[in-house]
């Protein structure tokens, strides 16, 4: 009996260490034919990512890498995709600075190569209860977040720390809920009497009566999602260069409100093409490749203890090329 | 010799002896796994770093603290689930109709994911330990239910026609019959129960996040895990592993002993 369970534990523990072996990408060398280049991206849900959908519907890549393989997938949130990037299974992927910042204090060799967007963030409240400033939150109350770590998350606290003088004066408050939960909860009269926003919720909980008190400026200005490569893509200096100028590309179609990427951004959101063209337009939106507050979140997140280690600065973070848009 | 050979047999024969021997072989394997470098070390760390993360978190108390905060919510949804199940069981026994909706009921939703039911919980129950009671009594409440209403229902005629013709009836013949002869699958109901109340705790805690000023187990995983935490993110499912050996191996295998073992309806 108990030489069986060895065995079996001993299957098991197999079972799991092969699972997990994954074969490296071969990424392959300058030449006019990429049938053996293999990029992994992963994104997220939201407009922030425009930039990176738009250039995979259009083929922006593509059309510059002829034969390369392009994978897509999608992600909830910045901790799964550290994971995904540590354990080689990702070659870029589009996210939020901090948990960027959490993976480089960790030892992790990938870097921001840009910038695609700096969203509007704004603090949504219920109307009732009278809040027009993070003074008003009582304790019982409740700030609800995308995920811990997550950008909104660190610019209320940011904010808590411009206002109240306290970086982490909310942290019993929040709680993580994805933005559509956080949407019905905040509707639904339970604690939940403000959101950390994103678009379109903004929109659509001020549409519903929803009051914004605070927007990404009062926490110092808003932040760049980025793009993130590994070591590996980064030193195929042609692949690279070609990703940028693609991105750069659809940045560019998304400002100036291209017919079809406008079409696009409206169907992957699932809102109309006015309210699409409301939204890229929205105060405190820019698509752009330059990278928004990479070392301000970077010195706050060491201040307030969220990362270990003091940054060595922004060439450390980013890969050569990428531009900051300074203050 | 063979003294000393029936002694180890006997010790190996307790449970709680064996498993420092498990725990063991898969400490050592793990350690293995992490010394060949076959996983990046920030996804898999070593046991001494998961041991000292532990220790630290014990010894400084906030450990004990989240285990408390899960511990008090799995017992408010064990018990708020085990009246309503004692109080639907009862009724499925008086009346044909309500057993037929219970088992109907059993087969719809014991399928669906107590996630599954998140905004239903947030409209009905908020966000607050309540939501997650919600999903927890969702989880334990229909295996409970199934085993419970399917033990009554194997109890043989024949122990119901002795307990009748000594007298019993109503109520005196289900504590007098119908429990005691249906306490193996009340007790598989309350250990799958017990089981289905972590996941549902864990898994709503990490999509809740904090509910009170601290949070229980689940939030710390999210929490650990968001920070890139992993020897910490492993300890805490270390104290999981703990309470689950505790109570199947301590309080379970205490009330069995005591009865149906007793009682010699199982081996």
């Amino acid at each position: 009996m108990k030489k069986k369970l060895i065995i079996i534990l001993m299957i098991a523990i197999m079972g799991v260490v092969f699972a997990g072996c994954s074969k490296p990408e071969v990424l392959g060398t300058e030449k006019s034919d990429y049938s053996d280049v293999t990029i992994r991206f992963a994104q997220q849900y939201g407009m922030q990512y425009a930039p990176a959908y738009i250039m995979q519907r259009l083929g922006l890549l593509e059309k510059r890498l002829p034969g390369a393989k392009l994978e897509w997938t999608k992600f909830g949130g910045g901790s799964a995709m550290n994971e995904a990037l540590i354990s080689n299974q990702l070659d870029v992927a589009f996210m939020g600075i901090p948990p960027v910042l959490i993976a480089i204090d960790k030892g992790v060799d990938y870097r921001i190569a840009c910038g695609i967007c700096v969203p509007p963030a704004e603090l949504i409240v219920r109307p009732d209860l009278g809040i027009s400033s993070l003074k008003d939150i009582k304790p019982e109350n409740k700030i609800a977040a995308p995920s811990i770590g997550s950008i909104q998350h660190i610019m209320l606290s940011m904010a808590s720390k411009k206002i109240l003088g306290d970086a982490n004066a909310f942290d019993k408050n929040l709680i993580a809920m994805a933005n559509p939960d956080a949407y019905t909860a905040l509707r639904s009269g339970t604690e939940v009497v403000a959101h950390f926003a994103s678009m379109p919720y903004i929109d659509m909980e001020i549409n519903d009566g929803m009051k914004s008190i605070l927007t990404a400026d009062d926490a110092g200005g808003g932040a760049s999602i980025v793009c993130v490569a590994t070591k590996a893509l980064n030193s195929n200096t042609k692949v690279y260069n070609e990703l940028m100028a693609a991105l750069g590309e659809a940045i560019e179609l998304i400002n100036k409100q291209d017919e079809e990427a406008v079409k696009i951004i409206s169907e992957t959101e699932k809102i109309s093409i006015e309210a699409a063209k409301k939204y890229i337009a929205w105060p405190g939106t820019k698509y752009t490749t330059d990278l928004y507050r990479v070392d301000e979140l970077a010195e706050f997140m060491y201040e307030a203890g969220y990362i270990k280690n003091k940054s060595k600065g922004f060439d450390s973070m980013t890969w050569e090329g990428a531009e900051s848009a300074g203050k | 010799m063979a003294g000393i050979k029936a002694i180890v047999q006997k010790i190996w024969s307790y449970n709680l002896m064996r498993y420092p021997v498990y725990i063991l072989l898969v400490a050592g394997a793990w350690q293995a796994v992490f010394l060949s470098r076959m996983f990046p070390q920030i996804l898999f760390p070593s046991i001494g770093q998961i041991m000292s993360s532990l220790l630290k978190e014990s010894m400084d108390g906030s450990m004990l603290l989240k285990l408390a905060f899960s511990m008090r919510l799995i017992i408010i949804g064990m018990l708020v689930s085990a009246i309503l199940t004692v109080v639907l069981t009862l009724l499925a026994m008086y009346s044909k109709s309500v057993k037929s909706l219970i088992s109907t009921l059993i087969s719809v939703f014991d399928p669906l994911p107590g996630i599954a039911l998140l905004p239903l919980a947030i409209l009905w129950a908020g966000i607050g330990d309540e939501a997650i009671i919600f999903i927890m009594i969702h989880s334990i409440i229909w295996p409970m239910l199934l085993n419970i209403i399917g033990g009554f229902n194997t109890v043989p005629i024949i122990y119901q026609d002795v307990g009748r013709s000594i007298g019993l009836k109503d109520s005196k013949l289900i504590t007098g019959v119908f429990i005691p002869a249906s306490i193996p699958s009340i007790l598989t109901g309350f250990k799958t129960g017990w089981a289905r109340a972590w996941r549902a705790l864990i898994s709503a805690e990490m999509v809740f996040g904090a509910t009170g000023a601290s949070g229980g187990l689940g939030w710390d995983i999210y929490m650990k895990r968001s920070y890139l935490d992993m020897p910490g993110m492993f300890a805490s499912l270390i104290v999981i592993m703990l309470i689950g050996i505790v109570v199947e191996d301590i309080i379970f295998k205490k009330i069995e002993n005591n009865t149906v073992k007793k009682w010699g309806m199982v081996m």
